[in-house]
């Protein structure tokens, strides 16, 4: 496989999360972007944060290992 | 929007110099690649993009790499949670509040204590407000606010003595010896009153290297402070001298009691620490400056091009976006001339300073001058 050819892949996929768009990509899954208001969280140790807002890639996939073998 | 994989390849073959057929060739081998290692439980990572792996439900999971996450997410660089319950950090100020309280419950006649605790509690609020006052100033001004408020507790106990001032002189004489031995007793009930003289003796001490450094440091850019504090004790000592010499011991007296140095320590320590806290913020912003790889100034340095920039204009020409540029870099920034395809668009972006992390670009915005500081946004420097 090409350097090239990874590195323009790397380079639009980041052009397009940038952008907020989703990408999909047939027989691998889809890319979306999400975004995170802030929120409260709170910690096991009982501090409460305010948690900052965030956009965040979260991939989705219909490829499933199978475990017969 | 939503790009499937036709526009996929689409964009890929915009971005490289490769044929259509190639570029679709490309994309089949590194799916099949990220699948296969996946298959045989390997994860495959792209290098600053992500890790490609089944989890442990059979799942094809990807998980961003840093840099891609920060990227993405770059409008909010740098921010980090906030805590809403903070554990208060009083700890220190907390235990000294309740040695005060504890001490004058010891004693009787606690009016006076109190008051001279008002007095040093006002003198800690002016200290705080700027920083290193004139103490010595302000610790007069204390002995003085304790035989005023004598003299008045008097008056209003005795109206009748009010003509004979000889009386008056005498009941004076006569409370403040009451008082003496008060103060004395106290230091005897602290099974550390050597402690607490030695910590007293270096307190002023302590006090004496802040005034003078402030002496030092201040007399120019604080006269008008100064002369303010000077004009105080002025009117002051002629009341003094109204009452006996005796008063002087007293004040000494009181001055040595053990609930001062208390407060005068920690004023001291909140002083030092203002001062150190000061330091590093001055020392810091100049290390921006000194770094010579990455910096919004100087010329562009190839080393540098890991990083982030900070895009100011976009054009679609290039030649518009050069004209920019130069009159950019006459101004003295690290210039960027970088092209991308946005929305199927190719776009020349004028983007200036070589920043290593966001955060740093972030801070480096506020440097700009005005229709820059608030129209720009950070990308990553890409090379092509």
């Amino acid at each position: 496989m090409d350097t090239e050819f990874i590195h323009a892949f790397k380079e639009v996929l980041r052009e397009q999360f940038v952008n907020q768009n989703s990408v999909e990509i047939e027989g691998l899954g889809t890319f979306d972007v999400k975004h995170y208001e802030q929120h409260q969280k709170r910690y096991d140790t009982g501090k409460v944060v305010m948690m900052p807002p965030a956009d965040v890639v979260e991939f989705k996939s219909n490829i499933r290992i199978s475990h017969e073998n | 929007m939503k790009i499937d994989k036709n526009k996929l390849v689409d964009l890929l073959v915009e971005k490289t110099s490769m044929e259509k057929a190639e570029v679709e060739k490309q994309l089949e081998q590194l799916i099949d690649r990220i699948i296969d290692a996946a298959h045989r439980g390997k994860a495959l990572e792209i290098k600053e993009f992500g890790v490609f792996y089944f989890d442990d439900e059979g799942e094809l999971k990807f998980d961003p790499s840093k840099e891609l996450s920060t990227e993405i997410s770059f409008k909010y660089a740098g921010m980090k949670p906030i805590e809403l319950q903070p554990e208060r950090d009083t700890a220190i100020p907390l235990g000294a509040d309740e040695d005060e309280e504890k001490v004058p419950e010891e004693q009787t006649p606690t009016a006076d204590v109190a008051e001279t605790e008002e007095a040093e509690k006002k003198e800690k609020r002016e200290k705080d407000k700027d920083e290193a006052d004139d103490i010595f100033g302000i610790e007069e001004d204390d002995e003085d606010f304790d035989f005023l408020s004598d003299a008045v507790k008097e008056s209003e106990a005795e109206m009748d003595v009010w003509d004979e001032v000889e009386k008056e002189e005498e009941k004076e004489k006569k409370e403040k010896e009451a008082k003496k031995p008060k103060p004395q007793p106290k230091q005897k009930k602290k099974s550390s009153a050597g402690i607490w003289v030695i910590a007293a003796l270096l307190l002023i001490l302590l006090l004496a290297g802040l005034y003078f450094i402030f002496i030092d440091d201040g007399f120019m850019a604080d006269e008008p402070q100064q002369a303010a504090v000077t004009e105080q004790p002025a009117p002051v000592p002629d009341e003094i001298s109204v009452i006996t010499d005796e008063n002087a011991e007293v004040a000494e007296d009181t001055e040595m009691t053990p609930v001062e140095p208390e407060q005068e320590q920690q004023n001291a320590v909140s002083e030092e620490e203002g001062l150190q806290n000061d330091q590093p913020e001055t020392i810091t912003q100049p290390a921006v400056d000194e770094q010579s790889t990455y910096g919004l100034m100087g010329s562009i340095n190839d080393e540098a091009n890991n990083g982030y920039s900070i895009v100011l204009h976009s054009f679609n020409s290039e030649e518009n976006a050069r004209e920019t540029a130069a009159r950019l870099s006459e101004e003295g920034y690290r210039v960027l001339v970088s092209s991308r395809t946005v929305t199927g668009e190719p776009v020349w972006r004028v983007s200036v300073g070589q920043f290593e992390t966001l955060a740093q670009a972030q801070e480096n915005i506020d440097r700009l001058p005005s229709p820059y500081n608030v129209q720009n946004f950070i990308h990553r420097i890409q090379n092509n």
